[in-house]
Formats: C-alpha cells, sequence, structure tokens
C-alpha cells in the first residue's frame, strides 16, 4: 500500500465519478422533468460505445468519431421518444419502467446482430496513448486523465446549460414544478423530446469515451445504469447538483473499497464487501435522509 | 370474479396441465414444473404489485437467496427437503425483512429503484463469491430427497411442485380476501385514508414484503431443484422484470392472472425461441405493446372485464 | 390525566388543547402561535379568510405535518410528534376535504374497513374480511345514520359528491371517534346540499365533540357553540357567536369576503 497506489485509485475513483454523473445526470433530469423512468437509458450507453467502435474505424480519427456517435444517439433517442417513449409518459411507473425494460431485450439484440457477440475494441487515440508523471513516483495513463478531463468538461457545459441559459431555466423549472411549466405555455412536447434526447447525448458520449478503456460489448450498459441510479437515489432525483456530488461519492467509495476493503478484510470477506459498498452507501443515505442529499422540489 | 365460462376454461387449462405427465414426455414434462415454479414466483410478487401496490423491482433477490440456500446446504451434504426447504423460506424471509425495512420507507420511483439496486447487490456478491462458483453458480449433486420420495424422478417432481404450487395459490387467495388482504387493498386504494383510519401502512406493508418473499424464496428453492443448478441469474434484474411483465401479461390484481401469464409468458418465450435465434428483438417489442395495451392482462380478456 | 387541587371544581380536562401551534415553511409562517381548546361535547367552529392558515392546522392536527413549534395534546396526551395512525388510534376521525375514499370497494366496505381500524390488529390471514359479521353490522349501522344505507353495494366510486361526503361522515362515525374534525365539508355543495348537511351536523352535535373548519358562514352559526377567528397565521378571536359576530377586527379580516352574520 504507496501513497503512489492510493493516488491512482483515487484518480480512478474520479474517473468512475464522473462517468457515472454524466450517466446519472441523464437520468435524473428525465425523471425531473418528465416524471418518467428510463430504464433504457443503459442502452445509449452501450449503443455510443458501438457506433464508436464502428464510425472511428470508418473515419480514422477518433474525434470524428466521438462526434458522429454522440450525433447518432441523438438521433436514435428522438426516434425512440417519437415512437415508444412518448406513449409512456402518462402511464403509472409500472407501465414505465416494464416498457423500457422490454426496449432493453431489443436494443440488446440488434446490437447482437450487427456487431456479434465478440467483444469490440475502441484504440487509444495516438495522442492519449502512454502515461504521464503526475507526482514523483506516480505514474498514472494519459488517457485516464483525458477522459476525466472530458468527462468535467461536459459537466461544466451541462451546468451552463442549466444554470445559465433560458432553456436552462426551464429545465430547472420543468424539474421544479412540471404542471406549472406545462401551464406557462411551454412547448412541453419539444422540452421533453430535446431532454430525452439530451440524456441520451450524455449517456453516449460516456460510453465513447470510456470505450478505449473497457471492451465494448452487448450488456455493458446495464451495470453502469444500476449504479447510475443508486447514484440518483442518493444524490436525490431531479437534482443535478445531487447528482454531480453522489457521482463522486459513489465513484470514490466503489474504488477505494474494491482497493481497500480485500486488504483490510482479506480475500474471502473483502470482494464481498467491495460489491456491496455503495449499496450500504445508498442504504446509510436513506437511513438519514430518504429523499435524496438533494431533492429537488417536487412538482 | 371471472364470468362461469372463463372459470371453466381456466380449470380446463390446469386439468390438461396436470394431465401432461402421461405423455411420458420428459421435455414438457420439465416444461410445465417450470410453468408451475414460475407461476408460484409470479404470484408472490402479485402480493405485492397487483393487491398492495408496491412495484418491487428486486423480487429476484429472494429467488435468488431461496435457490443459493438450497446451493449452501447442499454443499454441506444436507439434502432433504423437510430442512433445505424451509431454511430457504427463511432465508428468503429475512433477505425481505431487511430489504423491505429500508426500502419502504421510500415509495414511488425510489421505491422501484432501490429494490432493484439492493437486488443487484446480491447479484454482484453471488458473482463474485468463488465458493458458489461466481460466474458459473452452483450444480447440485442431486435434488433434495423428499422424505423417501425421490424427486430425481421427473414426473414425481412435477406433482409435487404441482401440489405446492396449488397449494400457495389457495393460501394467496385467503389471505387477499381476510382482513389483512383488505388492509393490504385498502392500501394499494388510498394509502394516506388508511392512515387516517389508524392503520399502521408502513408494518403491513412490510409483513405483506416479507410474505412475498418467502414464497419467491420457496419458488426460488424448486427452480434450484428442478435444474439442479443455482445461477446468480436468478438475482438479477432481468428476472425481476421477467416476472413482473408475467403479472401484467396475466392481469393484476387477481390471484388467478398471475400464473396464467406465468404459463404465457414461458410458453410464449419457449416457441419465439425455437423460431430464430434473435427472437429477444421480436420478444421486446412484443412486451412493450402488451404494456401499452394491457387493459387488465389476459385474465381481463377472458372475464369480458375492462379495466384501465 | 393530571388534575390539581385548585381545579377540582373547575370545568373538566378539554378534549383537545392547543397551545403556541406554530408552522414556518421557509420563510413564511403559516400557522403563528394558534391556541385553541375543546371540552368534550364541544363544537367548535375555525373559521378565517383564504390564505388564514386554516388547511395547515388541519394538517398539523391530523399529524401529516410535523409543527415547528406547539404542542398538541388529545384526551390528556401529548400527540404532538405522533404521525396520523395514532392519532386516529387515540380517537381522532378526519373527514377530508377532498374526497378522499376507497373508490375501489364497495360503500359498505369502506365503512367496513374504517370500523375494522378500531380492530387491535388486522393479521388475521385466513378468514374472509366480507363475511365478517360484527364489522358489517357497525358499517350499515353508520350508513343508516348518514342515510346511505340503500347505496351499500354500490361501488364507492360511483357517488355523487353529496353522496361521498356522507360517506366520508360514515367512515368517521363507525369509529366512535372521540374528536370529529371536519374539514371544509360543505365545500362544493350547493344550497340544498349545504342544509341537509346542516341537519346531518345538527344531529351528530348531540353525541360528538366536534371541531368544524368551515367557510359556510350560514351552517357555521348553525351549529357552532364556539368560534376561532384565523387570519394571517394567527387567532384574531376567538369566543361565542355572538361574540365574534360583533368583533371589528374580524369584520375588518373579512372585508370584501362576503361575511354574512348569519341568524345564528
Amino acid at each position: 500500500m504507496t501513497a503512489a497506489l492510493v493516488v491512482e485509485q483515487l484518480l480512478n475513483g474520479l474517473q468512475l465519478g464522473v462517468m457515472l454523473f454524466l450517466m446519472a445526470a441523464g437520468l435524473t433530469l428525465v425523471f425531473g422533468i418528465m416524471n418518467f423512468i428510463n430504464l433504457a437509458h443503459g442502452s445509449f450507453y452501450m449503443l455510443g460505445a458501438f457506433f464508436a467502435a464502428s464510425l472511428i474505424q470508418w473515419s480514422g480519427s477518433f474525434v470524428v468519431g466521438l462526434a458522429l456517435s454522440v450525433a447518432t444517439c441523438v438521433l436514435l433517442a428522438l426516434a425512440v421518444e417519437a415512437i415508444a417513449i412518448r406513449r409512456l409518459y402518462a402511464r403509472d411507473h409500472l407501465d414505465q419502467v416494464l416498457g423500457t425494460f422490454s426496449l432493453i431485450f431489443f436494443f440488446n439484440e440488434v446490437a447482437a446482430s450487427i456487431w456479434g457477440t465478440e467483444p469490440q475494441f475502441i484504440p487509444t487515440p495516438a495522442l492519449l496513448s502512454g502515461s504521464v508523471r503526475l507526482l514523483s513516483g506516480v505514474q498514472y495513463p494519459v488517457l485516464r486523465l483525458a477522459v476525466t478531463a472530458f468527462g468535467l468538461l461536459v459537466a461544466l457545459a451541462l451546468y451552463l446549460l442549466v444554470a445559465h441559459t433560458r432553456l436552462g431555466m426551464l429545465i430547472r423549472a420543468g424539474a421544479a414544478d412540471r404542471r406549472m411549466v406545462q401551464g406557462l405555455g411551454v412547448n412541453i412536447g419539444l422540452l421533453f423530446s430535446f431532454t430525452f434526447a439530451l440524456g441520451a447525448a450524455l449517456a453516449g458520449f460516456a460510453g465513447v469515451i470510456t470505450g478505449p478503456l473497457l471492451a465494448v460489448q452487448v450488456g455493458i450498459g446495464e451495470p453502469m445504469l444500476i449504479v447510475a441510479f443508486v447514484v440518483v437515489i442518493i444524490g436525490g432525483i431531479g437534482s443535478i447538483r445531487g447528482a454531480f456530488v453522489a457521482a463522486l461519492l459513489v465513484g470514490l467509495v466503489d474504488t477505494m473499497g474494491r482497493f481497500l476493503l480485500p486488504a483490510w478484510f482479506g480475500y474471502a470477506l473483502g470482494p464481498a464487501l467491495a460489491s456491496m459498498a455503495i449499496y450500504i452507501l445508498m442504504a446509510a443515505t436513506l437511513l438519514w435522509r430518504p429523499q435524496g442529499l438533494f431533492p429537488a422540489a417536487r412538482g | 370474479m371471472p364470468k362461469r365460462g372463463a372459470q371453466w376454461l381456466l380449470a380446463l387449462c390446469l386439468l390438461a396441465l396436470l394431465a401432461v405427465p402421461l405423455t411420458g414426455e420428459v421435455f414438457y414434462i420439465r416444461l410445465v414444473t417450470r410453468i408451475f415454479v414460475f407461476a408460484i414466483l409470479a404470484t408472490s410478487l402479485n402480493l405485492l404489485v397487483g393487491y398492495t401496490g408496491l412495484v418491487s423491482f428486486g423480487h429476484a433477490a429472494f429467488v435468488g437467496l431461496g435457490a443459493y440456500s438450497v446451493a449452501a446446504l447442499g454443499l454441506h451434504g444436507v439434502g432433504s427437503a423437510w430442512v433445505v426447504w424451509p431454511a430457504a423460506i427463511l432465508a428468503a424471509a429475512l433477505g425481505a425483512l431487511l430489504i423491505g425495512a429500508l426500502a419502504l420507507r421510500t415509495s414511488g420511483v425510489y421505491f422501484i429503484m432501490i429494490t432493484l439496486a439492493f437486488a443487484q447487490m446480491l447479484y454482484y456478491v453471488a458473482v463474485g463469491s468463488a465458493r458458489f462458483g461466481g460466474d458459473d453458480g452452483v450444480r447440485l449433486a442431486a435434488r433434495n430427497s423428499l422424505g423417501v420420495l425421490n424427486l430425481d424422478k421427473p414426473v414425481l417432481f412435477f406433482y409435487v411442485v404441482a401440489a405446492i404450487f396449488l397449494a400457495v395459490l389457495f393460501a394467496c387467495s385467503r389471505v387477499v380476501r381476510s382482513r389483512f388482504g383488505r388492509v393490504l387493498r385498502g392500501i394499494k386504494d388510498n394509502e394516506r385514508r388508511m392512515q387516517s383510519l389508524g392503520f399502521d401502512t408502513y408494518r403491513y406493508k412490510l409483513v405483506a414484503f416479507v410474505l412475498a418473499g418467502a414464497l419467491a424464496g420457496l419458488g426460488g428453492a424448486l427452480d434450484a431443484n428442478l435444474n439442479a443448478f443455482a445461477s446468480p441469474r436468478l438475482f438479477h434484474w432481468e428476472l425481476s422484470g421477467d416476472l413482473l411483465i408475467m403479472i401484467i401479461l396475466g392481469g393484476l390484481g387477481s390471484i388467478a392472472g398471475a400464473p396464467i401469464g406465468a404459463a404465457a409468458f414461458i410458453v410464449l418465450e419457449e416457441i419465439l425461441s425455437s423460431l430464430t435465434k434473435h427472437w429477444m428483438a421480436i420478444f421486446g417489442p412484443l412486451m412493450l405493446l402488451v404494456i401499452l395495451l394491457h387493459k387488465g392482462g389476459i385474465h381481463a380478456l377472458l372475464a369480458g372485464k375492462h379495466e384501465r | 390525566m393530571r388534575s390539581s387541587p385548585a381545579s377540582m371544581s373547575a370545568r373538566p380536562l378539554p378534549l383537545l388543547e392547543v397551545q403556541g401551534l406554530t408552522k414556518r415553511f421557509g420563510g413564511v409562517t403559516a400557522n403563528d402561535a394558534i391556541d385553541l381548546e375543546l371540552a368534550a361535547g364541544e363544537t367548535h367552529a375555525v373559521i378565517g379568510p383564504n390564505g388564514a392558515g386554516k388547511t395547515t392546522l388541519v394538517a398539523q392536527l391530523s399529524g401529516e405535518i410535523l409543527p415547528s413549534a406547539g404542542r398538541i395534546v388529545l384526551g390528556g396526551l401529548d400527540v404532538t410528534r405522533m404521525p396520523p395512525y395514532r392519532r386516529a388510534a387515540r380517537g381522532l376521525a378526519r373527514v377530508f376535504q377532498v374526497t378522499s375514499i376507497f373508490k375501489d370497494f364497495s360503500t359498505l366496505e369502506n365503512v367496513a374497513i374504517a370500523a375494522q381500524g378500531r380492530l387491535s390488529h388486522s393479521y388475521a390471514f385466513w378468514k374472509p374480511a366480507e363475511a365478517d359479521e360484527g364489522l358489517n353490522t357497525l358499517a350499515r349501522e353508520a350508513l343508516r345514520q348518514v342515510g346511505l344505507e340503500s347505496r351499500w353495494s354500490d361501488p364507492a366510486g360511483e357517488l355523487s359528491h353529496g353522496e361521498h361526503r356522507q360517506l366520508e361522515i360514515a367512515m368517521a362515525l363507525v369509529r366512535r371517534p372521540r374528536l370529529l374534525l371536519l374539514d371544509e365539508p360543505t365545500a362544493g355543495m350547493g344550497p340544498e346540499e349545504s342544509r341537509d348537511f346542516q341537519q346531518l351536523l345538527l344531529g351528530l352535535k348531540k353525541s360528538y365533540t366536534i371541531l368544524l373548519i368551515e367557510h359556510d358562514m350560514q351552517v357555521v352559526f348553525a351549529i357552532a357553540d364556539r368560534i376561532t377567528v384565523l387570519a394571517g397565521g394567527q387567532v384574531i378571536a376567538s369566543g361565542s357567536p355572538r361574540e365574534v359576530q360583533g368583533n371589528t377586527q374580524v369584520r375588518e379580516a373579512y372585508l370584501g369576503e362576503d361575511f354574512a352574520m348569519g341568524a345564528g
């Protein structure tokens, strides 16, 4: 257990946290504004990664591939919203949950048909390969730093959008009091479509930039989705600030847990505890604050 | 109450299913045994969803606990159903008590997500446990023995499971009409009102949650026996989702609905998967259609009622 | 039950005592140090213009929100921090302003459920509840009291608005409550329905302690023994109907509203 190792794990935790934020932000926005629970959110993460695997190869450029992948995710999201999601807005949560759950089957199977079941790989862009020396004795992969930085940039952009634009104001108002916003004559249909597409774009983006780090395979979206749910619960549904704080917390707890718990509790008990760490965190938060850390006012 | 005609039809179907062992086809005997197991699981979840209004997306947690109890005891040489099955029920009930006590402090979407999260937590623990074969799960040397009865014989096991299913169905039908069941239905209809009438709704919901979890544990133990195998997939939220779809398919809020839905789901799955490798791509949208149109499920269709 | 020598000859302990009840929401003080007292058998009305804090008061009394300060004592027991179901068990019966019944159950079963709430517990898993003649008899009696017995088998969701109000009262009565909390019961009623309802209340007045939150001054002056007036979250007057009628502060609070000084 060296200081260097701890720093490395902390940075990993930060990176995971930022990725979780991108996933959770979309979920919490869609829930806050549309009162809609979307289990197929993880599918956009997966599809983003798959699109990137193909488009980067086709275009030869990581950046172009990234941009095209996110754009494709947005288009797909708009289509899915118009065809299926829209019909579930008025339904109760059970129907929404099951409806989007059914979509997961569909997306997973289509992805398997197109790309097969073998894992795909997104090559690390040359510029981001190798590692860099941060402090004495700490070598850290450039790619991971880039992923974290990229994620934070997008988070910043999201913050600017939500806090400093009129559209963002509508989003915040919608999260706080949906009916009021509808009553103000805002084109709710457009706002909903936009929000849904924004969520998908964030998820797809997260999928693309983590692509070089992990294998791209059918079903990678679902584990991310579950943890994103944990983040949303801890942070408070409808709150972006809550999602950010909770995401970093969860990312750190998960990473540090997997690193420290086996060391403290041995390899029989350690890994099991590490798997449970973030859920124990969630349980503890619920005991203290059943509505999450920063619950948005509900409309 | 279903129309008389519908009741006769259902009774006939049940008799037909019970007669399947007479064909001697092991494939079909196993299939119908599987239907009965899932009918038990779906019925247990229906107590929560259809009667108490609690949408639990983590019911698989208790199925898994039941199955892994069988595996754990099997690894220690304990194979008598008289010991193992009650142990499975107890383990699942305990899990339901712990998870329910926390999850029921929330409601609505929070509740759905929390039950999902806790079940998934158990999934990851199961996958990570080398003792239980991790991702591969645990093979059982043999099915549990029920006294002198050797349950490795398909026909014998079939009738044991069928008998348990009928007992569970009957018991649940009594429970939902009892004073306790009335409280649950009242909570589903108007929880705030129930509280103002003096009912401690949290406690009643918790009891329902534990009861449903216990039954799911029994179903899980039977599933482990059926396949002689306990897999982490039994904890997975995909199973939770499948159970919910079965209930919607069959019809919420009627005791017969869950078994009907389970049967329909499994048969549909069998048919579609034999047609094409990519059957999921059809199954998904098909389920979505069912959800968009469900109007009380198959049961309502039979009974000529229209909900929604 | 506390009693001091000095109060032996004084009036008995009030059934409901509200002391300094205050509720703040952020910067807004919805209820400001409200004091209220109800003797057993009394019919007490709480009136006030819109926004006076009546809704918040009812929510605090029923236990749906917790006070920022103050106490609520019911039958000598401090219930300030008790959740709704425990206050109900202590004898508080609330009739909701917006109809809150069990729409998927029959009218009779609605009242039977209310009666069931009085049992020490409902952890009975075997016998059909519908066949419980004890509960059914109590339910039928309560329906008869409010004049709804002919509709006993109809789904409660199909009743008219006025019938819903009657059902709500039946559900409250079957529990033999110590305190009936009526939350704007005549809201949404036409003049004739209000008249009928007034008759019903006059009948109830004889056997029950009633705390009535109301807008309809006709009803208030017809049945209230004492009236408390809220305005701006505070009690601005409290006393007999005559005293309140003559109070200039009260008239001012209602300036611009149709404050019909009822026949009393």
